[in-house]
């Protein structure tokens, strides 16, 4: 017997040991008895009557819930604490945080979770899920309006069931759907794409990459390469967020995958020894071609601290010279990821050096500016690249965001003159996005707080 | 099908009406399930309280089991059975009264659920105003630790809250889960280990329940 069983168990015998049931079932049988003898006796006229009365009823009750509204509310279920809108939550490091809401539905935060309830309507929530994961439960009711925005995707909800994480340092988004259906907004799927039930979306953003699989089978259904070979399939094909912007004469170092399919990261990893092997069977020195070719497979398999070793290993400066600027900015990735904060500045500054001017070098300065908040938490830092993005491409995918972080970053320096200045160049350009009711909350705020909505 | 009319029941004295001077007996209904139903559709008087007689035990369990000890659990059984007598045509010859009542109850008590969570929704009642039903000289531990069961429960989607119920507090085998939720075994499957795992992490935290998650060997091996 499991221990739920077992647990499940000692419920039942101490309900059967302290239940008043006899009382209860006596009343309930004169009842019955009562009810049922009416209903023989009733003549048909009055279920007319009360049937139509039971239809008005219901459609005084719909206008009564109309008229009265009412938000929903929503709980933290480690403190029972109900949360304000806007309120930054983070789960513990080894344990889930379920967020209950008063409408029956569940966000559960996965360990290490951030995340932030950005709107409470009567019809449903948006959600802000900054970094992790979360198990969505949606309970479906007319009108139902949910809302989850993952990093640079949203995802519209009815009544459904479904994991989703976004990983902001790799830019990584994905979802499993169970139950239901949704539509995913963002990059790559810009018109949107609605993700029915078992099928997993996951997106490499910073690789342009987009897969659609069956969920739990392993069988990609499509890819982005694939959706190149057979227009029409499932996927939308796109770049990502800051390969999009990357100007389309720039020739792409990139190694093609010899099967000629994109796949999740890992699954095509390319041989290690790309060198070669000598006539009597030790391994040859890796001719520079070659190095080159190892460091972006690697960025480009997600083996971010090999990337970041065989890129030292060609010598950063000669790599900072030949690498194509996509590639730069994935090592750059991979290097920050790794944690080796040097050697990723290094690499994006390099890159704004060697493009500057171009889309690459906003991305760069993006990409300097998530290091600076996600990894280094140095804010001041951050809002300076987030500014730069900003400025250089003001047309970018990722403004909003950028404009987004701006006012979290000025308001956790200590610039409550300088949030509250991005707080109302957000809500001019995003009334409705998802840092709308942040800004809102700070500029409503006796003397911009920094603390106030942030813990 | 056997259809038997006993005319002087066993308990029936304490069932009997007085009118105008007149004892009025009612007719006890004595048969299978299946002449039951038949009795019932054909309108017989007896055949009713027969039905309820032999599965209200039942029912007020799995309804006890869902909700808890709840002062609404008296209306919730007669609810059952007034949506049992309505339906009771539809149900198919050969077919499991027992099974087929346990389907009504989990409907009534879902919707009772749902009824409440609207209320919450609009800020009527908190759960914690919700009346409870328990006997007077049940120990204080035993009452808080049932009472935060079904707190937990509580804030759980009706669709997990109702198989993890049936599943783990009444006993009853997926297949029975399955069909008494009339969802497929895939789904209930999953709504049930959705439900486990999310039980299991909110009840850890709650104080009363400690000593009974402690006694219950395996508990952390789920």
């Amino acid at each position: 017997m499991s221990g739920l069983e077992e647990f499940g168990r000692r419920v039942a015998e101490q309900q059967d040991r302290l239940s008043p049931g006899d009382e209860v079932i006596a009343d309930a049988r004169a009842g019955f008895l009562a009810a049922s003898r009416d209903a023989v006796r009733r003549p048909a006229w009055p279920r007319v009557v009360f049937g139509g009365m039971a239809v008005g009823a219901a459609a005084a009750a719909a206008m009564f819930l109309f008229v009265l509204g009412g938000d929903l509310t929503v709980t933290a279920a480690d403190t029972g604490r109900e949360l304000e809108v806007g309120e930054w939550v983070n789960s513990p490091e080894e344990e889930s945080l379920p967020l209950l809401f008063s409408d029956g539905s569940v966000v559960e935060l996965k360990p290490r979770t951030g995340a932030r309830v950005v709107e409470l309507g009567d019809r449903g929530a948006r959600v802000l899920l900054e970094r992790g994961g979360a198990r969505v439960d949606v309970v479906h009711r007319d009108a139902t309006r949910w809302r989850l925005d993952v990093g640079p995707f949203e995802v519209a909800v009815t009544g459904t069931a479904f994991d989703v994480s976004w990983d902001p340092g790799a830019q990584i988004f994905s979802l499993e759907l169970e139950e239901g259906s949704v539509v995913v907004t963002g990059p790559m799927v810009d018109e949107g794409r609605r993700i029915s039930s078992g099928e997993v979306i996951t997106a490499w953003v910073s690789k342009g990459r987009l897969e659609l699989s069956e969920r739990g089978s392993g069988e990609e259904i499509a890819s982005a390469s694939e959706a190149r070979e057979a227009p029409g399939e499932t996927v939308v094909e796109g770049v990502g967020d800051l390969a999009e912007e990357a100007r389309p004469e720039e020739p792409s170092s990139a190694v093609e995958d010899p099967s000629g399919r994109s796949s999740r990261a890992g699954d095509t990893v390319p041989e290690k020894d790309q060198g070669g092997v000598a006539m009597d069977g030790r391994s040859a020195p890796a001719p520079a071609a070659a190095e080159v070719e190892d460091w972006i497979s690697l960025a480009r398999a997600a083996r971010y601290s090999e990337a970041t070793e065989a890129a030292r290993a060609a010598g950063l400066d000669e790599v900072l010279m030949e690498g194509s600027a996509r590639d730069l900015l994935a090592l750059g990735d991979a290097a920050r990821l790794s944690r080796s904060y040097e050697e990723a500045d290094r690499i994006y500054n390099g890159v704004r050096g060697r493009f500057a001017g171009t889309v690459h070098s906003a991305s760069a300065a993006l990409a300097l500016g998530r290091m600076a908040f996600d990894q280094q938490h140095m804010y001041s830092k951050a809002a300076l690249w987030l500014d730069v993005y900003v400025e250089e491409n003001p047309s970018g995918k990722l403004v909003r965001e950028a404009l987004g972080r701006l006012v979290e970053a000025r308001q956790r320096a200590g610039d409550a003159t300088g949030a509250r200045r991005a707080a109302m160049r957000y809500l001019e350009a995003y009334p409705e996005g998802p840092h709308a009711d942040y800004a809102r909350k700070l500029l409503d705020s006796p003397g911009g707080d920094p603390d106030a909505y942030t813990r | 099908m056997t259809d038997v009319m006993a005319a002087e029941p066993r308990g029936a004295k304490r069932r009997n009406r007085e009118c105008r001077g007149a004892v009025v007996r009612p007719i006890r209904f004595v048969g299978d399930d299946e002449a039951m139903v038949a009795a019932i559709i054909a309108g017989h008087p007896g055949a009713s309280e027969a039905m309820f007689d032999r599965y209200s035990d039942h029912v007020y369990r799995v309804l006890m089991r869902i909700m808890g000890f709840d002062d609404e659990i008296g209306d919730l059984l007669q609810d059952v059975f007034v949506e049992a007598l309505k339906g009771i045509s539809s149900i198919r010859e050969g077919s499991n009264v027992k099974a087929w009542l346990t389907g009504i109850a989990v409907h009534v008590a879902r919707s009772c659920i749902r009824r409440r969570s609207r209320r919450r929704w609009l800020q009527f009642r908190q759960p914690e105003s919700v009346p409870q039903q328990v006997s007077m000289d049940a120990p204080k531990e035993v009452v808080e630790a049932l009472e935060e069961t079904y707190a937990v429960l509580d804030l759980m989607p009706a669709d997990e809250r109702i198989p993890f119920a049936l599943r783990f507090i009444q006993g009853m085998e997926l297949t029975e889960v399955a069909r008494a939720c009339d969802v497929s075994l895939a789904t209930v499957k999953r709504r049930i280990s959705r439900a486990r795992t999310r039980f299991a992490t909110m009840a850890q935290r709650r104080e009363p329940l400690k000593d009974w998650i402690d006694n219950s060997p395996g508990w952390r091996d789920r």
